[in-house]
């Protein structure tokens, strides 16, 4: 019954959350949010923003020997690597180098760009030992005070609150995501979880936020120093990003496209496979 | 002479009682006591021997197997206004679990500067500039530790507070360590909370009620199972 009740209450809420953004899709066109309409020249590209988390003096979390701040630059570097091979995807970093930025203006930079999708790259840290494995996270659904009328207008009435309108397809991607994680040897079935996060909830732009792994944890710690560019969370992130542009692999037929994922609680909220 | 002796008696046996009535009615004095017991023998324990009276709460903390919170009974001593008894829960939390099973809600050496009462049911917790800077980061630990300050304030005190907003240093917190937004004020999340976690200790209060609904919140984070 709490087992139920556990799994009822995120589905619930991502039903929700897929409701609401389905119906800002009827609503006027906002900036980057929307897709061309008839008469309109489309994009030329999928724009894809990677934002490595952290930089600066924010180092993020930390783990033995190794800062989150490098873990996230270094794995965007080398996925960004990859995926400027494909012709159809324009890659846009919010962080380039030990830079430090606020988490608006993360969204900001995806924004400014009109991106097709917003990927913050992080790594978590935990008090409890064992804690371990990649998690993927959504910003969570909020209503903006003291804003009345229809849900999905008053919704992205507020600019820091742009990714209410795009959760459906964040949630889309995060769901294939989690299957191709959940598919690399080992490394179990990642949790999707939302939460009111900063640097997503102003991106006007379908969004994840994907942590590779718990950085305060050892084992973890030393998979996270090992990065490389067939590292397969890089190569999953890669196949992932090229399905939801709609292309292929350089050399590959395009993609089928994919009937939307229906928002189950099994996949909206399932436990880390390591866990 | 006798009569005299007999007097004398009886003004130091009023003026004895006068002064046990000023010590134990006169706030500060009494609190600079209550603060000088604490330093001595630390927060009470359920079995250890309290002078002040004292309540039965529930802590809420991370448990040890799980990403969930788990609650945690403790006996704290009661203030004479509720703001001060949240106060000494909330520095029971701090102070971090004593018993295995749960992991630390903050990190250690983060002290509780204030907490102050505000309208709609809202508490102000205001914590020292360790609150953020020992945390260890990570989106997930920083909503965990968030929602321990929030479950304990909420689910001990329904009555007198319905939600929280973290302050550090006094300021209005954007967040703890990078990635949560504390935006909105933070309510009783039931749904964080771990049903088969860690067991209390023998002899332990049970927790003086079942876990409330939560309260009708806007749309919020589902949790993490």
């Amino acid at each position: 019954m709490i087992r139920l009740r556990l799994m009822a209450a995120p589905a619930a809420l991502l039903c929700a959350a897929l409701a609401w953004s389905e119906a800002g899709a009827q609503a006027p066109p906002l900036p980057g949010g929307s897709a061309p309409g008839p008469g309109q020249k489309p994009k030329e590209a999928f724009v894809l923003v990677i934002d490595p988390g952290h930089g600066g003096r924010d180092e993020g979390s930390k783990g033995p020997g190794l800062l989150e701040k490098d873990v996230t630059l270094k794995a965007a570097r080398l996925l960004g690597e990859r995926l400027k091979r494909y012709e159809g995807i324009k890659v846009v970093f919010t962080r380039e180098d030990d830079k430090e930025l606020t988490p608006v203006q993360r969204a900001a930079v995806g924004n400014f760009h009109a991106a097709s999708f917003f990927l913050s790259i992080q790594a978590d840290a935990s008090w409890r030992p064992g804690a371990r494995g990649a998690s993927i996270f959504l910003s969570a659904p909020q209503r903006p005070p003291r804003v009345e009328g229809e849900p999905s207008e008053a919704m992205a009435l507020r600019w820091q609150r742009g990714q209410n309108v795009h959760l459906a397809g964040s949630l889309r991607f995060a769901q294939d995501l989690q299957a191709r994680f959940a598919a690399i040897p080992g490394a179990g079935k990642p949790p999707i979880l939302t939460l009111p996060l900063q640097n997503l909830e102003g991106a006007r732009m379908p969004a994840a936020y994907v942590s590779l792994g718990v950085i305060s944890t050892p084992e973890e710690a030393a998979r996270l120093r090992e990065l490389n560019e067939e590292n397969p969370y890089i190569l999953a992130l890669e196949a992932e990003i090229a399905r939801f542009a709609g292309l292929a692999k350089p050399g590959e037929a395009p993609p089928a496209p994919q009937a939307p994922a229906p928002a189950s609680p099994g996949s909206a909220a399932s436990r880390p496979g390591g866990d | 002479m006798r009569r005299r002796r007999r007097g004398l008696f009886w003004f130091l046996l009023w003026m004895a009682l006068g002064a046990a009535a000023a010590i134990y009615f006169f706030d500060p004095l009494s609190d600079l006591i209550q603060r000088g017991r604490r330093a001595a023998f630390g927060p009470s324990e359920p079995g250890r021997p309290s002078l002040a009276p004292t309540i039965h709460v529930v802590l809420f903390f991370p448990g040890a197997e799980t990403d969930l919170l788990a609650p945690y009974p403790a006996e704290v001593e009661q203030g004479k206004e509720p703001v001060q008894t949240v106060r000494n829960v909330l520095a029971a939390l701090l102070e971090g679990p004593k018993r295995p099973g749960y992991a630390p809600a903050a990190p250690p050496g983060a002290k509780l500067r204030t907490a102050i009462p505000g309208p709609d049911g809202t508490l102000y917790v205001d914590f020292d500039r360790a609150f953020r800077a020992g945390h260890p980061g990570g989106a997930w630990s920083e909503y965990l530790t968030a929602h321990a300050v929030a479950n304990t304030v909420v689910f001990n005190f329904p009555k007198h507070f319905e939600q929280v907003v973290l302050l550090v240093e006094g300021q209005e917190a954007e967040t703890i360590a990078g990635a949560l937004s504390l935006y909105e004020p933070l309510r009783l999340r039931e749904d964080l909370v771990a049903k088969e976690a860690a067991q209390p200790a023998p002899g332990a209060p049970k927790p003086a009620r079942p876990v409330a609904p939560p309260a009708q919140n806007p749309p919020q984070a589902p949790a993490r199972p």
